[in-house]
């Protein structure tokens, strides 16, 4: 043994002097053990579980997004229970998908606030979020959090009717390349995405193109190119910082010639928007953190409007002789920028207490001179603190408590508070009841539209004018009251999320029109009627049970299930029109998902929505039906691991409609190539 | 009486040194001045003054001292190297004295000692390691549910892959195991190992666990909703569910109970490298609570920790 050992020590002696000299050696050190690691998942990270929450909180994860089969992220909320979701090709700002829970929507979805990796995408003009518009590639979605209900302690303002919250993935878990290609039914996408990591900094970027002729007959094409980048830096063992970048441009067709073929007629819009986001997390201690977000955004939609030739409209033969030029121009290009800036803590007392708090200011300012009939920016500003506190005085037993304070440019001052409890029957079986509160700040559509048509003549002091819009402003919130009892059970591999819920919708906004007598602005001589503006007037009570129930059979089989059944009560000569059938009586969803082995896996879907009337530009649609059908082959070759799949939405091609008449929905199929490399 | 003499024949033959009849004095070789340097050095000298009346004298030297490269001792002295620093610097040198570790990952005392000049009767340590029968009644204790348990191996610490898969047999427990030869290869086989089993177990290896892939393994394992059992006290604050663990407190008594019986019986020389006696258990209730795991304390889960291990076959 020796003999052996003495030209090795001989060899390791010289390197060991070497390595002296170095600080440190390639052995594993005692530090390894005893030493600091750093703080990963700090408490603003840990998600509450789902039994511990004050609300119904539904997870859709990545592989409910991959089985489901869906080729654009607002389908995904049709395996939601309570969520009316329905594809629409309008024909007004926005050829966009409509989702929000419980209905109550017309085609911009106002009630409903959407995030993305806290990062708010409700649009302040409309209303609602521009689907088409986010940059944000399904591949990169971690999960999406759905709260179905209001939750202003947490989500912040217009967090009404319910919240979507959609996480992207950290960038460590997105190492390496990866190429998804989709063709199908008018429709090709291709993305790109590369993750790497230079020692303490993970990134990754993702880039896609994607060209979309919508659907027939409609003018909804779009043709889009995106990149995001995300990049996470661990500084210290207690700090981690987050960058995000994100770009979505490319030409949107908007207009309908039934619907307006004269000035808003079938054109195509140059649409874009960016954001830019930075988070810091700091870990205090091993029980609290502090987390401070700063984001931008900017939305942007150029729009030049030219007219059709007006001595040939017939509704305008009397003026074709006077038309100072035969075609008005109108500047419809719309900008809205968003500054966030956000501090929030974190933080738990042994086992019994967890509070998180904190402060957010924002600005939006809106540029839309056809809208708001100036070239002025608007500037709105919102200064908000929340507070959420969570007790546990028995291990059976938490209470949850928060509340919302907002101070806004439009509606001043609003309290949204929110009390709940938790209660363990049993292990596995929980149940909670809660009342919770929220406001709904006024869009400027309702708030502050001007919008008009003029159309200079000939004849000295007369110019034609077509008001489209005169809003008053003075807008009260609309207000939420809901009260709820929910059950969370699981027991083998089956899991129940069960629901009853009554809510009380106050100070409700609709559209109406300007009250006789209609005087049009002096020096004008009106060549349509009374303008459209909004109003505070009518009440609802929506009342309801909802469940969704999951289902894991050997390790193979998966079924989600869902059922929900609405009734919006309140006087119809109160409300909007169609306002108590805008919720879907029943609506019946389901996946079920079969892993086949040899890399096979299949996936069926059922949809079912009973008659309902949308608002705004929709119309009373009778029973829906169409199922679903996915089929995927995972394989690997050498380093690359990739799948094939084909999808087929409404299989047995039943023409329903959904939204409005104008929208038929066939049958569409997918092919999706996917490699990891 | 007759076994000794046989073995001190036995080891006259071989030409090797002669253990020591007798112990003069102590010196500690400590590694760079750390917290847990300090901590195991002030409890040890405390243990032995206290607890076992050693008069015998204490010398201490860092191993970032000049001095410490020309340390010359004779056999009737005993050196415990504090750190991987100080051991190392200890297998360098060439002097009679029994050595023992502490503070010592396995991999690196073994790594140390076959580069040492010196033989395993007189290099040995108390090592920071649990032994692995202890760390799955950990996991029995804290998830009594887990049928699973997922590993992952790097090329150091794969020998001790073989160990671990008899504890698992003992215990009842499944083992899903990957080995990680290169970098990439990690995400990949970490998802396979949480895919199918219901927690995962570190354990140290360099190349698996080091600053930059720990952040990711955590989030990963959270990810997949599973729980992280850790080596250390630190994995834990940064999202480990449990851990068992032994502080330098811990280890210096241990170390001083070592030192007491080496000198009833010089001549016997230092026991082989021992797994650390006392231990603790630190659990991440927040963790605990997201994943939903009930779980109880630190003091009862050590006690259901020891009940099983006295109860294996």
């Amino acid at each position: 043994m020796h003999a052996r050992l003495l030209p090795a020590c001989m060899l390791l002696y010289a390197s060991c002097m070497h390595a002296a000299e170095s600080k440190g050696s390639e052995l594993l050190s005692e530090d390894a053990y005893l030493g600091d690691v750093p703080q990963v998942l700090t408490v603003s990270r840990l998600a509450q579980p789902v039994t511990d929450a004050p609300a119904a909180v539904t997870v859709i994860d990545r592989e409910t997004i991959r089985a489901s089969g869906i080729v654009d992220l607002p389908d995904i909320f049709r395996l939601v229970p309570g969520f009316y979701v329905a594809t629409n090709a309008s024909f007004f700002q926005t050829v966009n998908p409509v989702v929000s829970y419980h209905g109550m929507t017309d085609a911009y979805s106002r009630r409903m606030q959407v995030m993305i990796d806290g990062r708010s995408v409700y649009e302040p003009l409309y209303g609602g979020v521009q689907w088409s518009d986010l940059p944000l590639a399904l591949a990169d979605i971690e999960r999406i959090e759905v709260t179905r209900g209001p939750n202003a302690a947490s989500y912040g303002a217009n967090s009404f009717l319910g919240v979507i919250n959609i996480i992207t993935q950290h960038s460590s878990q997105t190492e390496g390349s990866s190429v998804s290609l989709i063709h199908g039914n008018g429709r090709n996408e291709a993305y790109y995405r590369y993750g790497g990591k230079i020692n303490d900094l993970t990134y990754r970027v993702t880039t896609g193109y994607r060209q979309d002729d919508g659907l027939q007959k409609r003018n909804d094409g779009k043709r889009t190119k995106m990149i995001t980048v995300r990049a996470d830096y661990r500084a210290s063992n207690k700090d981690e910082l987050e960058f995000q970048f994100g770009y979505n441009g490319g030409d949107r067709e908007e207009g309908d010639a039934n619907f307006d073929s004269v000035v808003f007629h079938p054109r195509s819009k140059d649409v874009y928007s960016h954001f830019q986001l930075l988070r810091w997390r700091h870990a205090i201690s091993d029980s609290s953190d502090l987390t401070i977000q700063a984001y931008h955004s900017l939305d942007q939609s150029n729009d030049p409007i030219v007219s059709a030739d007006l001595r040939f409209v017939p509704d305008l033969a009397a003026l074709a002789p006077f038309l100072a030029s035969p075609r008005i121009r109108i500047n419809n290009d719309v900008r809205n920028e968003r500054f966030d800036l956000e501090v929030q803590h974190t933080f738990s007392l042994m086992d019994k207490t967890r509070m998180v708090w904190g402060s957010s200011v924002r600005q939006d300012r809106t540029t839309a001179p056809f809208y708001l009939n100036t070239t002025d920016t608007d500037t709105f500003n919102l200064l908000r603190g929340f507070a959420h506190l969570e007790l546990r005085p028995l291990k059976r037993l938490v209470f949850n408590l928060g509340a919302m304070v907002e101070h806004n440019d439009l509606t001043g001052t609003d309290v949204s508070p929110r009390a709940g409890a938790n209660f363990t029957l049993a292990p596995g079986h929980t149940l909670r009841v809660g009342i919770s509160t929220a406001t709904r700040t006024p869009t400027y559509l309702e708030e502050k539209f001007q919008a008009r048509i003029v159309i200079p003549t000939t004849i000295p002091g007369v110019t034609a004018i077509s008001e489209r819009f005169r809003d008053s402003g003075g807008l009260d919130p609309e207000r939420i009251v809901s009260r709820e009892i929910g059950y969370l059970g699981s027991a083998g591999g089956v899991s129940i999320d069960a629901r009853l819920f009554h809510d009380t919708l106050s100070d409700l906004i609709k559209g109406t029109r300007v009250p006789r007598p209609y005087i049009p602005p002096p020096g004008f001589v009106a060549i349509t009627g009374r303008p459209g503006t909004y109003v505070n007037d009518g009440n609802a009570d929506v009342r309801g049970f909802e469940a969704q129930l999951q289902w894991r059979l050997g390790g193979t089989m998966r079924l989600i299930a869902n059922y929900a059944r609405t009734k919006i009560y309140g006087k119809a000569d109160e409300l909007e029109r169609d306002f108590l059938q805008s919720a879907p009586t029943e609506t019946i969803s389901a996946l079920l998902t079969q892993r086949f082995g040899a890399g096979w896996d299949g996936s069926l879907a059922y949809y079912q929505m009973s008659s309902v009337a949308a608002l705004g530009d929709g119309d009373p649609l009778g029973t829906n039906r169409h199922w679903d059908a996915r089929l995927a082959r995972r394989f690997e070759l050498k380093r690359v691991r990739g799948e094939v799949a084909a999808a087929v939405q409404n299989l047995f091609d039943s023409h329903y409609h959904e939204f409005a008449a104008y929208n038929v929905m066939g049958r569409r199929a997918y092919v999706n190539l996917k490699l990891d490399f | 009486m007759a076994n000794t003499a046989l073995r001190l024949l036995f080891l006259l033959l071989l030409g090797l040194p002669l253990p020591a009849l007798a112990l003069n004095s102590i010196t500690i070789l400590t590694s760079a001045s750390s917290a847990p340097v300090n901590e195991f050095t002030e409890h040890f000298k405390n243990e032995l003054a206290q607890n076992f009346n050693l008069k015998l004298p204490v010398k201490i030297i860092s191993a970032e001292d000049a001095a410490a490269s020309r340390l010359i001792l004779s056999d009737e002295e005993l050196l415990i190297a504090v750190g991987v620093q100080a051991l190392e610097q200890a297998g360098k040198l060439d002097f009679k004295a029994p050595v023992l570790g502490v503070l010592i990952p396995q991999l690196s005392f073994e790594k140390i000692l076959i580069d040492s000049k010196h033989s395993s009767r007189v290099f040995s340590a108390v090592l920071l390691d649990q032994p692995f029968s202890r760390q799955l009644a950990l996991v029995k204790a804290a998830l009594p549910a887990a049928s699973n348990i997922g590993v992952l191996f790097g090329p150091a610490s794969l020998p001790s892959s073989i160990g671990l898969q008899q504890a698992a047999r003992l215990h009842n427990l499944g083992l899903v195991q990957e080995n990680v030869n290169k970098a990439p290869d990690l995400m990949p086989k970490l998802r396979h190992v949480l895919e199918n089993s219901s927690a995962l177990l570190a354990v140290p290896d360099p190349a698996v666990y080091n600053r930059e892939s720990v952040p990711t393994i955590l989030l990963t394992s959270y990810r997949y909703q599973k729980p992280v059992i850790g080596f250390s006290q630190a994995y834990v604050r940064a999202g480990a569910l449990a851990a068992v663990y032994s502080t330098p407190r811990q280890i210096a008594k241990q170390a001083a109970e070592t030192v007491r019986q080496f000198t009833a019986k010089p001549q016997a020389g230092l026991p082989p490298p021992q797994a650390p006696k006392y231990f603790s258990v630190d659990i991440n209730r927040q963790v605990a609570r997201s994943l939903g795991i009930e779980i109880g304390d630190e003091n009862a889960l050590s006690e259901t920790m020891l009940r099983i291990e006295r109860l294996l076959p």
